[in-house]
């Protein structure tokens, strides 16, 4: 499977022709001499880009290879997906579901993903959102 | 004789009460990814109005050292700082723990930390104003090269995979260029989203990395029978350093002590940098290279020296210019004037005793965790008895709320998921995820300070190859970066001649 | 034991909303957003602000920091909250600034002010070693020297970057201007003697001139500051810059009256206190109270003056 390592060079080329891209419609320097905004990502970017060409050419030389998978972690990967699909769901909602509520669900979710007991499982969602509430929310002062 | 007074004044009960509460509730807001020392000070300032300000101080600084050092315990035991400044611990301490040595693990950061601290409370007592002065000679191009000499180290946080460090380094320095721009106030890649005006912060995608990058990991490699792993997390008895490896790792820790001292100094670059750039440097300097970031004792005490001792040189910038050295100092500040003092070089002169109260706090605040860490250090390990679904569930929730509790922002939240996700492909395709966070951290002071110094100078470069600082850190940076290569030709060279 | 610690935590949870009947206001904590870091200027002051009229309205009032694009990020947070009057926000000049400057669309009119607490002008700052000793000096030099003077703000676009440009039009000369993150970077800068002058305000160059490092040359207003006396305001000088910054509260557009004037009158209270007006004078602020009839009517005058001005500054 050498075709990860190059997949994630050409995700990073990609990433970097966007920015550049955009970098490249940013005013240039001013009458001062300043570099415009354009200046320091189009460096960058550049440099990601050469990066990528020169790991992924290493890539197809040696023939590295990444993304071995071995029995284990084939069956733990349904696990794996549900686990980042949840986080993901949990970071994007947070905006918008009361904290408490939201976060009992992503709790009970990840314990019953990961097999714990139903008892265990809503007593403890339910015990550490509610303990978290009142430290952030009562005691930091931070507005969940 | 002043300052023996000063010192009996912080063993005076109420005042070293308030002390140990400011640690031990530093060392609990430490701990947990994402509360920074910052945001204890903040939390607790309004609280040390109502005391003296001794009492007051006294709990504001325990809290500040106690959280810095504690960061260091996160780092250890599940791979996420606690705070920025403690990321550097994370490469050497979160091996030696899945080793099956986290008590040593801790008792070096416990012990460094501290003599890390004492050191740079001795420097502020002697040096205030002479440090100070220097601080001022950082203008606009003497950051850069700083930023600049920071992003040379990300070839030793790439370890033995240079290309791979240095794209992802220079992914993070991409990120970095996301929001306002410093000098033109350009608006990059912000799609018209106020949240990210002020760019992707750097506390959140380094929590995501190290953290739920970690979760994920441990969630797809985890074996459903494994119990034997569990007992080997405390197979070494091991729970200090011994003579000869004291005599080992001291240099390299004076040596970093100096480094973070005058990294603390300078406005606007704190422990989060000191620490990197002095495990980076020491690495380059050890004989034992190859262990760095595998469990390396030197390592993991040379970054738990250099994050406290940080704290002394941002005292020294605040108490003698009254310019904050780094974000709790600027908080610190504000208390000193709601008490009526003004921090500046006439506060040695009329407010000459607290001053000194203020740095024998510092010192004994340091003591004060050094017996407490050292007596919590057999509690902490248990925490990885707890079965482990427990804890990924449990710190995921602590990042997202760590990473929140930060600024009250909902792209934090985004960012950090994103850097969990981000954390695994890396770690699964054998990339080093600390350049990315080193180059998101010193992207913008790079970029800032080097069109900053354009600006001044209409567009000349002439300042890097004339001001003094700039070309000893130059120089420094291009020897570090040019040496180790050539020696190793030489090597390579000698061999084959011996062939 | 874990049950008794689920009940305990629950009734704690829903005592606050079971007992507090609706009938009148305040009846819970209120909240106070800030759009800077903790530790600033602004930050102190609301946290003042709200200490005093916490004992004023007899709830916990509590600050809380959401810094983000020249506060643009809380301004659009306060407009989508519930019109209760449980959420405040610290309004500074920027906030007449933040459309014009393209950070968010909303503008002074979307939100209700409740009252203005101060005013702070800009400093004309130099180092003590510096030649100019007087503003006219400094004038002098400049007239001669166009484009040669580096003039450190808090950030193109800031409103330190508008005092430098004021100062520039008032007394016809030019500048370079170097934008630094904050007030308190540039003067350092120039304590160091990167640049020449700070246009900052009086209290970020406190400490610089208290240590003997810093000159203040004039106050750009029409009244001398009270930390540095001696130092000629610009009516002194026979100038004209009408720019300053000023800090005010407000409440989401559709909070009801009733709520508004019971806030108001505590604002007021709060802000004409004796111990606001010595941390004024501690921090180098100007106080200058206005209604939220008249506060209102100033932030959209503001807003209307940088429409027009801020295209004109050619900002990219």
């Amino acid at each position: 499977m050498t075709k990860s390592g190059i997949i994630f060079c050409l995700c990073c080329i990609a990433a970097a022709l966007f920015f550049m891209l955009l970098a490249l419609g940013f005013p240039g320097a001013s009458a001062d001499g300043t570099p415009g905004p354009g200046y320091f990502p189009i460096i960058v970017s550049s440099a990601v880009i050469a990066l990528s060409l020169v790991l992924s050419i290493s890539y197809i030389k040696r023939k590295e290879k990444y993304f071995q998978t071995n029995e284990i972690e084939r069956a733990n990967f349904p696990t794996l997906l549900l686990t980042g699909a949840a986080i993901v769901i949990y970071a994007v909602l947070f905006m918008f579901i009361p904290f408490v509520p939201l976060s009992i669900a992503f709790l009970i979710f990840l314990n019953r993903l990961y097999q714990r007991s139903w008892r265990f499982n809503i007593i403890f969602s339910i015990l550490f959102t509610l303990c978290a509430y009142f430290i952030f929310e009562k005691f930091l002062h931070v507005m969940l | 004789m002043e300052w023996v007074s000063a010192f009996i004044g912080v063993l005076h009960p109420q005042v070293f009460f308030y002390l140990i509460v400011g640690v031990v509730s530093g060392a609990l807001i430490g701990t947990l990814p994402g509360l920074t020392a910052t945001m204890g000070v903040a939390v607790l300032t309004p609280i040390s109005f109502w005391l003296e300000p001794a009492c007051g101080f006294a709990m504001l600084i325990g809290v500040y050292n106690a959280a810095i050092w504690s960061g260091g315990i996160s780092a250890i035991l599940i791979n996420t700082p606690g705070t920025p400044a403690s990321m550097a611990s994370t490469f050497d301490g979160y091996s030696l723990s899945q080793k099956g040595m986290a008590r040593l693990a801790l008792n070096i950061n416990t012990v460094f930390s501290a003599l890390g601290g004492v050191f740079s409370s001795f420097c502020l007592i002697f040096f205030a104003f002479p440090l100070a002065d220097f601080a001022l000679r950082f203008g606009p191009a003497e950051y850069a090269v700083v930023a600049f000499f920071g992003l040379t180290m990300m070839a030793a946080v790439s370890g033995d995979k240079p290309v791979k460090g240095l794209l992802v380094g220079f992914v993070g320095l991409l990120i970095s260029t996301i929001g306002l721009d410093a000098i033109h106030a350009f608006k990059r890649y912000t799609f018209d989203y106020p949240m990210l005006l002020d760019g992707i912060s750097f506390v959140p995608v380094m929590i995501g990395l190290f953290g739920i990058g970690e979760i994920l990991f441990q969630v797809y490699t985890n074996r459903k029978d494994e119990k034997a792993e569990i007992v080997s997390i405390e197979k070494s008895n091991k729970s200090f350093l011994n003579f000869k490896e004291l005599k080992q790792v001291f240099p390299f820790n004076i040596f970093a002590s100096i480094i973070s001292v005058i990294i603390g100094v300078i406005p606007g670059a704190g422990g989060d940098i000191a620490s990197i750039i002095s495990w980076g440097q020491c690495k380059r300097m050890s004989k034992h290279k190859s262990e760095y970031g595998k469990g390396s004792i030197e390592g993991l005490s040379v970054s738990c020296t250099s994050n406290n001792a940080v704290i002394g040189g941002a005292m020294t910038t605040m108490l003698s210019l009254g310019i904050p050295g780094d974000a709790v100092t600027a908080i610190l500040i504000g208390s000193l004037m709601m008490y009526g003092m003004t921090p500046g070089p006439q506060m040695f002169v009329e407010n000459k005793p607290f001053v000194m109260t203020l740095i024998a706090q510092l010192i004994i605040a340091n003591i004060v965790i050094c017996i407490f860490g050292l007596l919590t250090s057999k509690i902490y390990p248990k925490i990885l008895r707890i079965k482990k679904e427990t804890l990924w569930v449990s710190v995921t929730m602590c990042c997202f709320l760590g990473s929140f509790a930060i600024n009250n922002s909902y792209m934090d939240i985004i960012a950090m998921a994103i850097a969990g996700i981000l954390g695994f492909i890396l770690k699964k395709m054998d990339f080093p995820a600390g350049p990315l966070v080193l180059g998101l951290l010193l992207g913008r002071l790079l970029e800032a300070n080097l069109r900053r110094t354009l600006a001044i100078t209409m567009g000349s470069y002439s300042p890097f190859f004339t001001n003094p600082i700039c070309i000893v850190l130059l120089s420094v940076s291009i020897i570090s970066l040019i040496v180790p290569a050539i020696v190793k030709h030489i090597k390579a060279m000698h061999n084959q001649n011996k062939q | 034991m874990k049950k008794l610690i689920a009940v305990l935590c629950c009734s704690f949870l829903f005592s606050g909303s079971l007992f507090a009947a609706p009938a009148k206001f305040p009846s819970k904590q209120i909240t106070v957003v800030v759009g800077y870091s903790a530790g600033g200027t602004s930050d102190t002051v609301t946290r003042f602000i709200a200490k005093e009229m916490e004992a004023e309205l007899g709830v916990p009032i509590i600050v809380t920091n959401k810094p983000g694009g020249s506060s643009a990020v809380a301004f659009e947070y306060l407009a989508s909250r519930k019109a209760d009057g449980y959420t405040l926000m610290y309004v500074p000049v920027e906030n007449a600034m933040v459309k014009p400057l393209g950070f968010t669309k909303l503008e002074p009119k979307d939100i209700r002010y409740i009252g203005r607490a101060m005013t702070l002008p800009a400093t004309v700052t130099v180092n003590a070693n510096s030649p100019f000793k007087t503003f006219a000096d400094l004038v002098k030099y400049a007239k001669n020297n166009p484009g040669k003077l580096k003039v450190g703000n808090s950030g193109t676009g800031s409103i330190w970057h508008f005092a430098a440009v004021g100062i520039e039009r008032a007394a016809d000369v030019k500048f370079n201007h170097v934008p630094f993150d904050s007030g308190t970077a540039a003067a350092t800068a120039v304590m160091g003697g990167h640049v020449d002058i700070a246009t900052v305000a009086p209290g970020e160059v406190k400490a610089g001139v208290e240590s003997g490092k810093l000159r203040v040359l004039a106050i750009v207003d029409n009244q001398r500051s009270s930390l540095y006396p001696k130092v000629p305001s610009f009516k002194d000088l026979k100038l004209n810059v009408e720019i300053m910054g000023w800090g005010a509260f407000a409440v989401p557009l559709k909070t009801p009256e009733e709520i508004v004037q019971i806030l108001e009158a505590a604002y007021k209270k709060a802000v004409e206190s004796q111990a606001f007006k010595d941390l004024c004078v501690k921090y180098g602020l100007t106080p200058a109270y206005l209604s939220a009839a008249d506060a209102q009517k100033f932030a959209n005058e503001q807003a209307q003056w940088y429409q027009e001005q801020i295209p004109s500054l050619n900002l990219r």
